[in-house]
């Protein structure tokens, strides 16, 4: 009887181990999958908040999806990775076309972990660089005069200069990539600035 | 038994602690969907300032009754430059929160984070310090005093209780208690080989605080002029599912067999100084503590409760000839110093 309960106790144990091994190793191969494309960008982009690790890997050893940063963050620009997402699960990204990053650098001072380290000047953001698309670009083809983008940059003349009908040009050693312009700019659809972190993903 | 002190008896087990212990837990668990509130209602404001000074939308009452509401929230700062504390600076849930500046991370993010990255930041001990010190003097006490996802399991036995009584059948399977520190190894194992951090996907206090950081977020988003429902993880149904196993199946199956988190507070707090402690010369073996035990445990059969006791206390109350102790004391060293 204690010997009948015992091989049943083993084999019950042995099952459950099993178990929940083979469902650890599907979540590690869910987590581990390479990025989507995002449905509106087209692209396998993700922007990562202000003061992000350089190497995505790096960044994704680090992070411990807390989601602090997205409760801290005062424009609600940090979006947490879900199923389906760009993001790996939980991971912190940027949608600039949806909401810029203001650069308030509240998400670098509530990390735990410095996933995204601490940073006191808005210079030294690195999220990626805004690139003009001179197709559609209201500005640029000449179906207007807008100068949205410019209006919106933080660092206004520095990073964004304007010319003939306010047509934009950016310059890549002043732009931090916050996407700001990106969601400033007047273009249905997608957008004729956008910003590209050209991060390579793991 | 090196023991220092002794809690008068009738305090410790007392039913004004268990009162005190789950309104603990339900107010952290309130306060963690609160502040998740706060602070998507803080974005979701400010845009909506934006939004009425682009003159985009219309300020409808439902907007106005918000922005005279924000200016409830935060009356005085930033005009004058000096920042005032308010509710939207209580950061995160519990796997990870920021109380006003002060960092409180769990010892398993710790753990995952140094195993997946394989190097410990500045940030992540300051927010160790306090529980791991809380836990080594207390031991798993986070399992019954804070979490969150406890607290629930809890109504879940609840509910269990409840269906016995109406007379519904319930099952009692039981499973190795080996398993949460297998689960514990072999998760931080495999974090380290792929480098991302992977038992806090599914360690259900950190679930719960990311689905209610969801579903804040989503909750205003609807509210806006432009809904962008993202972030709705499914693993919010992977808590409801515990629950149901629980309730019909296995009574607190999470917490017994499966938690890595509570193996890793088990571990931590083996050699505590507060305990519960027996006195076998006054305990009369009447099995009251051993049904009351939601973690399974068994006091009555020896000195002390193992490393996974919780210190939820209810045995101290159960026990008839009051045997059972709440002691502050060090480690027992040897079987030899007993009194």
């Amino acid at each position: 009887m204690i010997r009948r309960k015992f091989t049943r106790m083993l084999l019950r144990t042995i099952g459950v181990s099993i178990a929940s091994l083979t469902g650890l190793g599907v979540f590690a191969g869910i987590l581990k999958r390479k990025s989507s494309p995002n449905p509106v960008i087209g692209e396998p982009e993700i922007i990562r908040p202000p003061g992000a690790l350089e190497s995505e890997a790096d960044f994704l050893s680090q992070c411990i999806r807390c989601a602090r940063c997205r409760d801290a963050c005062p424009t609600g620009a940090i979006q947490l990775g879900s199923f389906g997402d760009p993001a790996q699960l939980g991971t912190p990204y940027v949608l600039p076309f949806e909401s810029g990053c203001n650069l308030s650098l509240a998400c670098t001072t509530t990390c735990p972990t410095d996933a995204l380290q601490l940073l006191t000047l808005t210079k030294d953001v690195n999220m990626g660089l805004a690139v003009v698309d001179e197709r559609t670009c209201v500005s640029i083809n000449g179906t207007g005069v807008c100068g949205a983008c410019h209006t919106a940059c933080p660092f206004k003349n520095e990073a964004i200069t304007q010319g003939l009908r306010n047509a934009p040009t950016v310059h890549e050693d002043h732009c931090v990539g916050c996407g700001l312009c990106e969601e400033a700019c007047i273009v249905d659809g997608i957008k004729a600035i956008r910003v590209f972190s050209g991060r390579e993903l793991v | 038994m090196s023991k220092i002190f002794t809690t008068p008896s009738g305090f410790a087990g007392s039913t004004l602690v268990q009162v005190l212990r789950h309104s603990l837990r339900l107010v952290i668990l309130l306060g963690i969907i609160g502040t998740g509130l706060v602070a998507h209602y803080r974005v979701f404001v400010t845009k909506e300032k934006i939004n009425v000074i682009r003159a985009e939308v219309n300020p409808t009452l439902a907007r106005r009754t918000a922005l005279a509401m924000d200016d409830f929230f935060h009356s005085g700062d930033d005009q004058r430059g000096i920042e005032q504390k308010h509710l939207s600076d209580i950061r995160g849930n519990t796997w990870s929160a920021d109380i006003y500046g002060f960092s409180v991370t769990d010892p398993l993010a710790g753990a995952e984070s140094v195993a997946s990255s394989r190097h410990i930041t500045r940030s992540l001990l300051i927010g160790l310090i306090l529980p791991v010190i809380a836990t080594l003097l207390l031991g798993r006490f986070f399992c019954s005093w804070i979490c969150p996802a406890g607290f629930l399991f809890d109504i879940a036995d609840h509910l269990r209780s409840l269906l016995q009584k109406l007379g519904m059948p319930t099952r009692q399977l039981h499973l190795w208690r080996g398993n949460k520190y297998v689960l514990l190894i072999v998760g931080l194992i495999l974090s380290a080989i792929i480098g991302i951090p992977i038992l806090g996907a599914f360690y259900p206090p950190a679930v719960l605080g990311r689905e209610i950081s969801h579903l804040s977020a989503s909750f205003f988003s609807v509210l806006s002029d432009y809904p962008v429902v993202t972030g709705i993880s499914f693993s919010g149904f992977f808590i409801i599912g515990i629950i149901l196993v629980e309730t019909f199946i296995s009574p607190r199956l999470w917490c017994r067999y499966v938690c890595p988190g509570g193996g890793l507070y088990s571990l931590l707090g083996a050699t505590r100084l507060v305990r519960v402690r027996n006195d076998l010369k006054q305990c009369t073996s009447c099995t009251e503590c051993v049904q009351v035990c939601p973690m399974g445990l068994n006091p009555m059969k020896t000195e002390s409760p193992g490393i996974e006791c919780d210190q939820c206390m209810l045995c101290l109350n159960s026990c008839p000839p009051g045997s059972l102790t709440l002691d502050f004391g060090l480690p027992k060293l040897s079987k030899k110093n007993d009194d």
